[in-house]
């Protein structure tokens, strides 16, 4: 199997702060990695140095694809775009045709359940449906690695339950890879094929599912 | 009519009636009443000599604002991104911004003689450093986090600066821009005053040499009507439009 992701050795400070110190692990073609590990341990820091968001202070990084989509802790949508403004930006920069890029927005809004609330501004989206309007930009570019940090932790249990079994469709559909960061093993576990555990700074536990 | 209108528009009524007292206990050579001041200008609205000179005032204004504002939007978007061009910058601004204005009037002269030029350049000088702080402060107020989402989506340069830059500075820029239409008649009046042969501000020191009262505060109410409809007509609906996200 192809590596897609490799970590060799890697450490990173912010400041005179270590996070990770001699992290070393490898991610191949479809796999689907619940990343775990206990709140403040360097999760998003991972994710973030895997979007190049971040430069390790030691060690190396491999990515073999550019094409990366993140979904963030919070929905960061452009607060004056409208929800499908929001999805057509980055796939008009990733060089899709105006009409091109509204159908393909179209369909993921649709699948999201949001096609009604396209038209309207984040400010008058629940904090749920931004989530979705940020998770259906991530997934209509494509992506060849797709970034999920907690996406759906400010959602109540049975929401997040319909969106996560629509995530695990999505990657069914077009397969890439997928590191999903959370709290909960068992909610990582529905998706995920594989799971990381950060248990320290310098400590990844791989094991298969 | 909400409250703040009708507040506004006790404020007005309170402030007219105040000249209007004042007017009837002072000499008549030192302050005009609101009325004569309008029968006045109703009067002047007859005539050439009125269209010509708040017309070229006008086109002063409107340059002045525009090379000022830009200029300023320019340098204050690249200083808002790049920390070291603002620290470059700073001298500068301080310069400008410390600078009293009659100097900045006497310099103009000297350099570009009387006329229209002149108060172009005095506006533009003087407005720029206004639009460049509040465009600096309002993209080094960009949202981090919104960056970031641009940094992994790979927008190009002018897609930031349209998508990202220019919508989370339109706040602070707005309200820069009313506020320079407002510094820039007041200027374009001085400079006229101290340096041109035509204009409002020339118009002013004809009034004041043959003591026509009422003409004088005529001009005084064209000078703010001008300011009225820059930033009621023009400035507020792009405003509006803008912010439009915020409602
Ligand atoms: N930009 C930064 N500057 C300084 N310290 C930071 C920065 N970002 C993160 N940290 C620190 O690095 C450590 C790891 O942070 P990180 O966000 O990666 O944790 P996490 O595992 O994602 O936690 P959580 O589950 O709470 O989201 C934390 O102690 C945090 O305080
Ligand atoms: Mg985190």
């Amino acid at each position: 199997m192809n590596k897609i992701i490799t970590f060799d050795s890697v450490g990173k400070k912010y400041g005179q702060k270590t996070v990770l110190s001699n992290i070393s692990f490898s991610i191949y073609e479809q796999d689907i990695i619940g990343l775990l590990g206990p709140s403040g341990i360097g999760k998003t820091t991972i994710l973030k140095l895997i979007s190049g968001l971040e430069k390790p202070t030691s060690g190396k990084i491999f990515v073999s694809s550019k094409k990366i989509s993140y979904v963030f802790q919070e929905p960061r949508l452009f607060p004056w775009k409208t929800a499908i403004e929001n999805i057509l930006l980055p796939l008009m920069v990733s060089g899709h045709s105006k009409k091109e890029a509204m159908n393909i927005a179209k369909h993921y809004l649709d699948s999201m359940g949001l096609s009604e609330f396209m038209d309207y501004y984040p400010a008058k989206l629940s904090g749920g449906m931004r989530q979705r309007v940020s998770l259906a930009r991530a997934l209509s570019l494509c992506p060849d690695i797709l970034l999920l940090d907690e996406p759906f932790s400010a959602l109540d249990s049975k929401r997040k339950g319909s969106l996560v079994e629509l995530l695990a469709k999505s990657i069914e559909e077009y397969p890439m890879v997928v590191l999903y960061v959370s709290h909960f093993p068992e909610e990582a576990k529905k998706i995920a094929n594989k799971i990381h555990t950060l248990s320290s700074k310098d400590k990844l536990v791989e094991s298969n599912l | 009519m909400n409250r703040q209108q009708v507040l506004t528009a006790i404020g007005f009524m309170l402030l007219l009636s105040g000249w209007q007292i004042l007017a009837m206990n002072m000499h008549q050579i030192l302050l005009a009443s609101p009325i004569q001041a309008i029968t006045s200008l109703w009067e002047m609205l007859h005539t050439p000599y009125f269209y010509d000179n708040f017309l070229i005032s006008i086109k002063r204004i409107s340059l002045g604002i525009i090379f000022g504002g830009f200029s300023g939007f320019v340098f204050g978007t690249i200083a808002g991104i790049n920390q070291n061009i603002k620290y470059l910058l700073d001298p500068l601004r301080w310069l400008i911004m410390s600078m009293p204005s009659v100097i900045i009037v006497v310099l103009a002269m000297l350099w570009f003689g009387m006329g229209s030029t002149m108060a172009v350049f005095m506006i533009a000088v003087i407005t720029a450093p206004v639009v460049y702080v509040n465009t600096v402060k309002g993209i080094e107020a960009v949202d981090k986090e919104l960056i970031e989402v641009a940094k992994i989506y790979k927008f190009p340069f002018f897609t930031r600066i349209k998508n990202l830059y220019t919508p989370a500075i339109a706040g602070p820029l707005s309200a820069a821009i009313v506020m320079i239409t407002c510094q820039g008649a007041r200027i374009a009046v001085m400079a006229e005053l101290l340096g041109a042969n035509e204009g409002i501000g020339y118009a002013v020191g004809i009034t004041r040499s043959n003591l026509e009262i009422p003409q004088l505060f005529a001009w005084i109410l064209t000078t703010l009507f001008i300011v009225a409809i820059f930033e009621f007509v023009l400035f507020r609906p792009i405003q509006n439009y803008f912010m439009r996200w915020q409602r």
